[in-house]
């Protein structure tokens, strides 16, 4: 079972596998109208709702990607155990780095999937919206500039009132937005008539630190066994020494 | 006009090579006028995307072209790749609007231009790739592996950059579209071939054609999907 679980052969296969079934979802997602509304939805809380018909390939995908972590875990430790004494330790451990980023991200996607959420709302100047948290949101004042006939820069200035009486200041734009105990608020799209609104989107994605945390990983990982890779011209062409 | 002319040089260097780097000049002096015109990186529709796609797969073949030893043919199969793509671009519509809001960032233009990077250099894998089949020699195949490997680490770093952007400007590192899961495909299609190296079995032909067939998953993510689905890279 071990020598299962630490093999690359395993590796090579469970990737073929779940390529298959991802080819397989991306071309039934546009064919079936569940899927319009995954984007808005919790993966799991998706699942729940969804027919099996139309989700199986992605149960079986998290299926394999449970099976691909362990796979990395077990052989990135033997790999390590093995090879620790050698005399190439950055390249022995930065394959390693690159496959911890993975699995930090796919924990980023385990995370996401349970507890993420995405809910838009209409806000009017001077109107708000509470939060589950109890603070108040308001929306203040719209700022928008169109040239030549397109909406080429937007703002809202809200302010957040707190349940102590408080309040605080704050402004958003498009890829600016404004977080709020871990919630995220996002414009969307302003209107000047019939009455000055904003389409806000409310997010909060708790997977999303872990991914950046992965994805550095990954990158440096990756990063260092390319510059490792391409000083030794030679060893670009057969090496099995760096998994 | 430019555009055309750079088309032109391209298939002009089949003939003589130097056209080929004056077709570089031509193009990036193209790219730099759009870009100076539209105030913007221009990088937005199928007609910049096309010519960058075009520039950036003939400028990264000049240092493959120069490390190759046999270098007999591999600039001509360049210029043809580029000069495709340039006239693709050119044929189809320009995008002369002002950007939306939310392409307004840094995020954006690192993830699109290290995108085509990356597609730049899986297509000179795949050419390397080609090259081997006909020519089986090992130095071809070696830089088909350094030319995918550098690929996807550009590939890997526009790819946290899109989460980034994506984070900031919908909520989510993540959304679950056709695009998005294509983009996984292509990124796991060359994890793949990286991981199938390690198999001696594959080393030789069947290595070099999954190098191959990754391109052809490249094209598809980039063109097809944007061409054939609703997709959240359209603006």
């Amino acid at each position: 079972m071990y020598s299962i679980l630490k093999s690359i052969r395993t590796t090579n296969f469970l990737l073929m596998f779940l390529m298959g079934l991802l080819v397989y979802g991306a071309v039934a997602m546009p064919l079936s109208p569940s899927f319009e509304s995954l984007a808005s939805m919790a993966l799991f809380d998706w699942l729940k709702t969804a027919p099996l018909a139309a989700s199986w390939w992605l149960y079986g995908s998290m299926v394999v990607v449970f099976l691909l972590v362990i796979n990395t875990v077990v052989c990135s430790v033997d790999s390590v155990l093995k090879k620790r004494k050698g005399r190439h330790w950055l390249l022995t451990i930065s394959p390693q780095v690159i496959h911890a980023g993975f699995c930090f991200i796919m924990l980023a996607h385990l995370v996401s999937s349970y507890g993420s959420f995405h809910k838009h709302a209409v806000l009017y100047e001077g109107y708000g919206v509470t939060l589950d948290s109890g603070v108040e949101v308001y929306l203040k004042r719209i700022n928008s500039r169109v040239e030549s006939g397109h909406v080429t820069d937007m703002e809202a200035e809200i302010f957040y009132k707190y349940p102590d009486g408080s309040v605080s200041q704050d402004a958003i734009s498009p890829n600016n937005p404004s977080f709020m105990d871990g919630t995220g608020l996002y414009l969307k799209k302003v209107t000047l008539k019939p009455a000055p609104a904003a389409l806000v989107l409310f997010s909060y994605d708790p997977g999303a630190p872990w991914a950046l945390v992965g994805g550095v990983l990954f990158l440096s990982g990756i990063f260092t066994l390319v510059i490792l890779k391409l000083q030794d011209r030679n060893q670009a062409l057969i090496d099995t020494d760096t998994v | 006009m430019i555009a055309v002319f750079s088309f032109v040089l391209y298939l002009s260097s089949l003939l003589w090579k130097p056209f080929f780097y004056v077709a570089i000049l031509f193009q990036g002096a193209y790219i730099l006028s759009r870009g100076v015109a539209l105030g913007r990186l221009p990088l937005v529709g199928l007609h910049d995307t096309l010519t960058f796609l075009s520039f950036s797969t003939a400028i990264f073949s000049v240092p493959f072209y120069l490390t190759l030893k046999e270098k007999k043919g591999f600039l001509e199969s360049m210029a043809v790749l580029a000069a495709v793509f340039a006239i693709l671009g050119y044929l189809s519509p320009q995008v002369n609007t002002p950007l939306p809001p939310v392409l307004k960032t840094y995020w954006f233009e690192l993830h699109v231009v290290l995108s085509f990077f990356s597609y730049g250099l899986f297509g000179i894998g795949a050419i390397l790739g080609l090259r081997y089949l006909f020519l089986s020699d090992s130095d071809t195949e070696a830089l088909q592996y350094k030319a995918i490997l550098i690929g996807y680490l550009i590939f890997s770093l526009s790819m946290v950059f899109g989460g980034i952007w994506a984070f900031l400007a919908w909520g989510t590192y993540w959304l679950w579209t056709p695009k998005e899961i294509w983009t996984t495909l292509l990124w796991l299609t060359y994890t793949l071939y990286l991981h199938l190296r390690f198999r001696p079995w594959w080393l030789g032909k069947k290595i070099v054609i999954t190098g191959i067939a990754g391109y052809l998953v490249v094209l598809f993510t980039y063109l097809g999907v944007g061409l054939l689905m609703k997709s959240s890279h359209s603006f």
